[in-house]
């Protein structure tokens, strides 16, 4: 029989750490950061000079007697694109900072601290949210997505593409077969369809470009089994032990990332292959996730007795080369 | 008339109760159906309190204002309980600020002010109700969808009517408690909302 006494004169055992039940990781934002594409800058918008052409239909062959012709071209084209603002608030009453204070034996947790964290988290989070969004217009208040910049016919950094009336071919994100009309075409997550998307993004960058791949678990398990298949073993080793198994996958030095928010957002007909080179994340240097002041909010008649600090974000995510770039939403396995 | 439905995005409430929106709330802990504050025996904020957000209808319903009130629950409906999208008006001779689903034992339904609920509550509880605007349907998911009427509902203003069911809904303003029969000459009834459009009658 459990003593009352026991229950009263001993405390639970309390593991002081706080086990994230929401973790989730952000490969896209790590990529960028790693990859050195987060630039701090200011300006009126977010622009560029790119070359939209070429100008090789200009040269002329002729013969000894013929008059040499003349002609100039439009080779340049200038995207822009606006500062978009984010803020996450933080709010905290009376009640959290009075009973909130104090040393473990009173508090498990600084709940303030969990606050501020959480809400840092959140707006990394909340960043990749709004790139993965599926919506194919700019709403002037999101960040720009991946799906702005790489859907066909579609205005982009206020440079319409149509394909129907061939404008701006060379503005819209790359296309398997050339017609700029199968973004959402059904696709079977094969290799030969993966490299036919990969040439397509590599028809018109550099030689030695890396390509990134992003895709839900689904997707990123059947390419593991393609590459896997493909892959003979050598293992020599004639010790009991059985070791198999991998935990990345590169196919022709493309790199698949699998990015567990495509999958609990249920994006598992989505693929992604990006040209990090191609993006950047611009950031403005007054709101790179700054941080304001707790600002006390009851010095007003019917203000309150609580505490409000806002996280604040401007800038965007803008591709200055589309067609280095695939989006297809409909692969399956 | 046979009881119709109409849909959220086509009805807009007019707030009747009393006070203003509070402009230095935010939204609640954890949305309008937290569970710190809504359905709760006692009240988490002083009663009446108005809070006005904004459904930016990029996700769900209509881009509008939308207004939501602090009331207690009288005594329900026993026979078909407070959910998601009923539509209450006052219970109470005694308290303004006590309200009910029940067409049969309520202070009357025609020109009161209505509360639409926001989730099942507890007889006695506390919470938000939807009170006025349009639909927020950001902010609340469940408000989405059909609302019953008593398939009088045209374009034009709307109030309470008693439906053919054991409940209330949405009904074009009439005199009288007759359903069907033209607006009258006086403005006996005070519109609750108004519908952009006929219901699906």
């Amino acid at each position: 029989m459990p003593s009352n006494d026991l229950a009263l004169a001993t405390r639970d055992a309390f593991v002081n750490s706080i086990e994230d039940e929401v973790f989730l990781e952000i490969p896209l934002f790590t990529l960028l950061l790693a990859k050195k594409k987060i630039i701090w800058a200011g300006g009126k918008k977010v622009t560029r000079l790119v070359t939209k052409d070429e100008v090789s239909d200009l040269a002329q062959t002729y013969k000894a007697k013929e008059g040499l012709s003349s002609g100039d071209k439009d080779i340049l084209a200038e995207p822009a694109f606006g500062w978009k603002n984010m803020q996450i608030p933080i709010v905290w009453d009376i009640d959290t900072y009075l009973q909130n204070a104090g040393d473990s034996t009173i508090v498990k947790a600084n709940l303030i601290k969990v606050k501020v964290e959480a809400a840092q988290k959140a707006a990394r989070r909340k960043l990749v949210e709004m790139a993965y969004a599926t919506t194919s217009t700019d709403d002037g208040a999101d960040f720009q997505s991946i799906a702005q910049a790489l859907d066909h016919d579609t205005t982009y950094g206020t440079i319409a593409r149509s394909i129907a009336a061939g404008t701006n071919t060379w503005w819209q994100g790359a296309s398997v077969d050339g017609t700029y009309t199968d973004r959402s075409g059904s696709i079977t997550a094969s290799l030969s369809n993966f490299r036919r998307c990969k040439n397509a993004c590599l028809r018109h960058v550099k030689r030695g470009s890396k390509l990134y791949v992003f895709v839900g678990d689904a997707l990123y398990d059947a390419y593991l089994s393609v590459a896997e298949s493909r892959k003979l073993s050598t293992d020599k080793d004639s010790s009991l032990l059985v070791k198999y198994g991998h935990d990345a996958v590169v196919i022709d030095n493309v790199e698949f990332v699998r990015d567990p928010y495509l999958t609990e957002m249920g994006r598992t007909t989505d693929f992604f292959m990006l040209n990090p080179d191609t993006w950047e994340f611009r950031i403005n240097p007054k709101r790179n996730f700054k941080m304001t002041a707790p600002v006390w909010q009851g010095d007003q008649t019917n203000g309150l007795d609580e505490w409000l600090r806002r996280i604040l974000v401007s800038g965007n995510l803008v591709c200055w080369k589309p067609n280095a770039n695939m989006w297809r939403s409909n692969m399956s396995e | 008339m046979a009881d119709s439905t109409i849909d959220s995005e086509l009805i807009a409430l007019k707030d009747l109760w009393p006070g203003t929106p509070t402009s230095r709330l935010g939204t609640p802990t954890g949305g309008f159906t937290g569970s710190s504050h809504h359905n709760v025996p006692s009240p988490a904020y002083p009663v009446g309190t108005k809070i006005e957000v904004y459904n930016k209808g990029t996700k769900a319903g209509q881009p509008g204002f939308a207004t939501l009130m602090y009331l207690k629950v009288g005594t329900q409906n026993a026979a078909v309980a407070i959910a998601a999208k009923s539509v209450c008006v006052c219970d109470s001779a005694a308290d303004w600020y006590k309200v009910t689903n029940d067409p049969d034992d309520c202070v009357k339904k025609r020109g009161m002010p209505v509360a639409v609920a926001l989730s099942t509550m507890t007889d006695g509880n506390y919470g938000w109700f939807w009170v006025g605007g349009v639909c927020p349907e950001e902010f609340i998911a469940n408000l989405g969808g059909n609302y019953a009427t008593d398939g009088t509902v045209a374009a034009g203003p709307i109030c309470v009517g008693d439906l053919a069911a054991d409940a209330m809904g949405f009904s074009a303003t009439v005199d009288g408690s007759t359903a069907g029969t033209t607006p009258a000459a006086t403005p006996a009834d005070w519109a609750c909302g108004f519908a952009i459009a006929a219901d699906a009658a």
